[in-house]
């Protein structure tokens, strides 16, 4: 019975976003028809009704209902009641619900936000959003029932993959699909306005809200899945240049772009094309990450295990949102003033490079991923494109988008005055610190670490440098928040790849190894039974030989993991974090009667990755405040 | 008996499993399971020695370079499948041997392809991916100085 | 005008353009395509007999104009889909060799004991150390190899009549220099 109710739920959605569509299209085509108004309350019942209908997935998950298809493969009666609530979305047909949901919170939000002046310029927005909430309502409906059921009705379901029993499946998921979903916001906002006579709403400003929105949750979401990677897979390694993962950064560097082009586009109406077509491409390429992950176009450990039918509707609906906006684009490209720049050394150039460095290092980044499918396609072949490519491209790029980072704090919208003297000053200082950082970290002269460590540099004396720092400091503590987040992420990455050791060993019970300052010592083998598993775990005494003899050590438990269900094993690594390494160790094979293989690895710096990203998300989170702020405060200045 | 009925349980798990799930990831692929012979060189991967650092470097870098030519996108140092740490085994006791990384590639590419190299190779049918950058960083800049000589000359 | 029309038109074309490139590809992933061939004669090898246990070597294919070699083991699934056709095959009177992959000899006997034998020999290859010269990727795997030891046909995945009539019997006809039908 709930399962029809939630699934005529979604139906209802469909029905709400469809009728959201039309009565705006209906105003506005014929004056005279108040109704452009409606379209508020037809997208709060949307979202209202598709939540309902994902709530009531939820509740049949916990009430082990394998009646439901999706719930029987992706559920069983032993599992805990956080990870049943999270299969909501752990599998293909949740998650495009949750796509869904996403698609209407967001429609809710912009609606809520818009209540006062129900302008038509909005609803307009409000139209674009409801047909893509439509689009994937019927693309659920029609090829991805998640509320299909089971005849005969199993007994147990087959449980959800033990890798995706984790913490990081309850949050990595929702983070990222409304990261990739909030940018369908600034799509609609830069849609409606090349729908209109004229651009002279204010669609940057408010754009940019969304945007950063949108860009939190991605970067946490990337971050978290990141995050999730290193500790889950076993092996420290913690981005993998992997398609799918590729998909998700791919919206990121355009949505990160698409921020900084809003902001010029707002302040000074310039990169107005740039802005325009960053948020088209930004939601198109959010599209186009879901149909990587699902239609096993591309080879991927973390694909979902789908048919390639199922793709094809998405990217029909990817085609239908690339052709519709940039003809439209192209069709107004005359409107659209170019703005004056008045001088190279101004910050509008400066964000014109930025723009093109993001842009070729997105079409790089695709390029690469979809380079192997396109050579077997032409069947030249079976080639792979990895690491050892993406890092050659993607360096080098970086290291020229913090030069330009850098370059911003002293260099101002219009026309800068290039003052040598405070050129001079920044550039003495940044040699200061470079060699203070190159002996702190660095452990010998690798030409790649010396030439980051040198942008890292730059990009932090020039930050900190800012006239009158204090004053700008708290004005623009956001900025430099995410920034220094970044630098941190950089470094954190850089000394990772270069500085990390390990060494494989046979371990049992009395032996022990080292590597480096770092002593294990293999106490005992341990038998574990968890909720649904059963585990081998060695108990490790860890100590640092380089500290006093006083120094406590600690202890480590990896595991090897059996699921009856499943019938898989998995090996759980035992992780040590200190700020500048993390003791990283993983129980093999079992060797003999009593020995193991073992894996000790010292993953260099790798607290600091997650640091810079968590800067990062605090200083958007920080910037959406004083938006909040200064709106509230624009309000009430407005109401008095 | 029993041991039949065990085996029995398994391979219709195995059997269903094959029909529901194609791309399924995990640590231990299921044909490892019943995969028994290969334990001698699984000791040995596992607790190679190698002569110094730098070797053992150079022989991690290099498996993390090459593709395991049986699973879903993961490099020899990743994967946990028998093939996979074959083939590390090999990349490990090659390195031991002295053989350049060249060497060890051809010998790779010449059983398995181009396809086990994540570090795709510069030839023609390459030049697209590697020299694209290139390309793309080139017409930015023209495009780029264009727009703003315009801009600016604009008055 | 008509620039402009043009102009309009291009989004159109180049997305259908990429939907396009995209569609084969994913259609592709269902087509039978042979392997690429990697190596071109087959590697030498000294290895036992998965039965009899008596030494086996490249030579085996030397008796033969043409042999087919099917890799396979008793733990694949897949393997025992394409078994039945094997068996048709041998009765239509194709050799067929064995390359029996990182297996447990008895489970590979007690299998050919109890679904039946199309094989002429099954090389014994326990710790795919063959296998790996050959570029085995997994299971099942099919090759053609002449009675030179040249191998001029592969197929990964299973032996089906469609893989055979397409891949495996043009090669044959090549071999034979029968054109047509």
């Amino acid at each position: 019975m709930i399962p029809e109710i939630a699934l005529f739920s979604l139906i209802l959605t469909g029905f709400f976003a469809l009728l959201g569509a039309l009565f705006p299209l209906l105003a506005t085509l014929n004056r005279s028809l108040h109704i452009g108004q409606y379209t508020w309350p037809l997208t709060y019942g949307g979202a209202l009704s598709v939540t309902l209908s994902i709530c009531l997935l939820a509740l049949s998950f916990t009430l082990n209902d394998f009646s439901v298809l999706y719930i029987a493969q992706h559920s069983n009666s032993q599992l805990p009641i956080f990870f049943k609530i999270a299969a909501v979305w752990g599998g293909h047909e949740g998650s495009l619900l949750f796509w869904v949901f996403s698609l209407a919170l967001w429609a809710f939000c912009i609606a809520i936000i818009n209540r006062k002046e129900k302008t038509q310029f909005i609803s307009h927005v409000l139209l674009i959003m409801n047909l893509l909430i439509l689009a994937f309502v019927l693309l659920t409906l029609f090829s991805s029932n998640p509320f299909e059921r089971l005849f005969p009705i199993p007994i147990e379901g087959r449980d959800l993959n033990p890798m995706l029993q984790d913490i990081g499946l309850i949050i990595h998921p929702p983070l990222l699909y409304l990261g990739y979903v909030g940018f369908s916001g600034v799509f609609a906002f830069a849609v409606a306005t090349l729908c209109q006579p004229e651009t002279n709403f204010p669609w940057a400003k408010q754009s940019r809200g969304w945007a950063l929105l949108a860009w939190t949750f991605l970067t946490a979401g990337i971050a978290l899945g990141a995050w999730w990677a290193y500790y889950e897979l076993g092996w420290g390694g913690w981005w993998f240049w992997d398609p799918v993962e590729n998909a998700s950064l791919l919206p990121w560097l355009t949505g990160t772009a698409l921020l900084h082009s809003l902001m010029a586009t707002e302040k000074r109406q310039a990169l107005l094309k740039w802005s325009m077509l960053l948020a088209i491409f930004t939601f198109c390429l959010s599209i186009l990450g879901t149909f990587v992950v699902r239609s096993g176009i591309l080879t991927s450990v973390h694909a979902f295990a789908v048919d390639p039918t199922k793709g094809i509707l998405l990217l029909l609906l990817l085609a239908l949102c690339l052709i519709i906006p940039l003809t439209l684009f192209l069709n107004n490209f005359g409107r659209f003033k170019v703005a004056k720049i008045d001088s190279i050394y101004s910050r509008e150039v400066l964000f014109l490079i930025a723009n093109s460095l993001f842009a070729i290092t997105t079409l790089t980044v695709l390029l690469g991923t979809f380079y192997p499918m396109i050579f077997d396609a032409f069947n030249l072949g079976k080639i792979s494109v990895g690491a050892p490519y993406f890092n050659t491209i993607f360096v080098p790029l970086t290291l020229l988008v913090f030069f330009l980072m850098g370059a911003a704090t002293f260099i101002k919208w219009g026309k800068s005055e290039l003052n040598i003297k405070y050129l001079m000053i920044v550039l003495g200082l940044t040699l200061l610190v470079f060699s203070l950082l190159l002996t702190l970290l660095a452990e010998d002269l690798n030409p790649i670490v010396i030439l980051v460590l040198m942008a890292v540099s730059w990009l932090l004396v020039a930050l900190f440098l800012q006239r009158q720092l204090f004053k700008y400091f708290f004005k623009n503590i956001a900025m430099m928040m995410a920034h220094i987040g970044i630098a941190v992420t950089a470094i954190g990455a850089l000394l990772n790849a270069h500085y990390s050791s390990e060494i494989s060993t046979k371990m049992g019970p009395g032996s022990q190894v080292t590597l480096g300052e770092i002593r294990v010592y293999y106490r005992e083998t341990q038998w574990i039974i968890g909720p649904n598993y059963t585990a081998e775990q060695a108990l490790l005494f860890i100590k640092d030989i380089s500290k006093d003899k006083n120094n406590q050590g600690y202890q480590l438990t990896p595991q090897r993991r059996h699921y009856p269900v499943r019938v898989m094993n998995m090996s759980e690594p035992a992780i040590k974090s200190l700020w500048n390494k993390d003791i990283y160790i993983t129980l093999g094979e079992k060797l003999d009667a009593t020995d193991y293989a073992l894996r000790i690895q010292k993953r260099a710096f790798t607290n600091w990755i997650w640091a810079g990203a968590i800067l990062m998300v605090l200083g958007g989170i920080l910037a959406l405040y004083k938006r909040l702020l200064i709106n509230t405060s624009r309000r009430r200045d407005k109401a008095l | 008996m029993k041991n039949i009925f065990m085996l029995l349980i398994l391979f219709i798990h195995i059997f269903l499993l094959n029909f529901a799930c194609a791309k399924e990831s995990s640590n231990t692929p299921l044909n490892a399971i019943f995969s028994p012979a290969n334990s001698e060189q699984i000791k040995q991967v596992e607790t190679f020695v190698f002569k110094n650092i730098s070797e053992q470097t150079r022989a991690i870098n290099l498996s993390r370079e090459l593709r395991c030519p049986q699973c879903l996108n993961q490099n020899l140092m990743e994967s946990n499948s028998p093939i996979a740490k074959d083939l590390r085994l090999i990349v490990y006791q090659m390195v031991d041997q002295g053989k350049s990384n060249n060497e060890i590639i051809e010998f790779m590419t010449q059983r398995f392809g181009d396809f086990v190299l994540y570090n795709p190779p510069f030839n023609q049918r390459t030049y697209l991916l590697w020299l694209g950058p290139l390309l793309l960083i080139l017409l930015f800049v023209i495009a780029g100085i264009i727009a703003v000589r315009k801009s600016i000359s604009k008055d | 005008m008509n620039s402009k029309k043009i102009t309009l038109l291009l989004p159109s074309l180049l997305v259908a353009l990429v939907v396009i490139l995209l569609m084969m590809a994913l259609n592709n992933k269902d087509n039978i395509n042979p392997a690429n061939l990697q190596q071109k004669s087959f590697p030498a090898f000294t290895l036992t007999d998965l039965k009899s246990e008596y030494p086996i070597s490249e030579k085996v294919f030397y008796q033969q104009t043409v042999t087919l070699l099917n890799v396979w083991a008793s733990w694949c699934v897949v393997c025992k889909q394409e078994h039945p056709f094997l068996l048709e095959l041998a009765s239509q009177g194709i050799h067929i060799v064995g390359l029996n992959y990182r297996d447990k000899r008895q489970s590979a006997r007690s299998l050919l004991d109890k679904m039946g034998d199309p094989y002429q020999a099954v090389i014994f290859d326990p710790q795919g150390k063959l296998a790996l010269n050959l570029g085995v990727i997994g299971t099942p795997e099919s090759y053609l190899i002449t009675q030179q030891g040249i191998i001029i046909s592969r197929f990964n995945g299973p032996l089906t009549q469609k893989v055979w009539s397409d891949i495996f019997a043009p090669s044959i006809d090549k071999l034979n220099g029968v054109k047509g039908n």
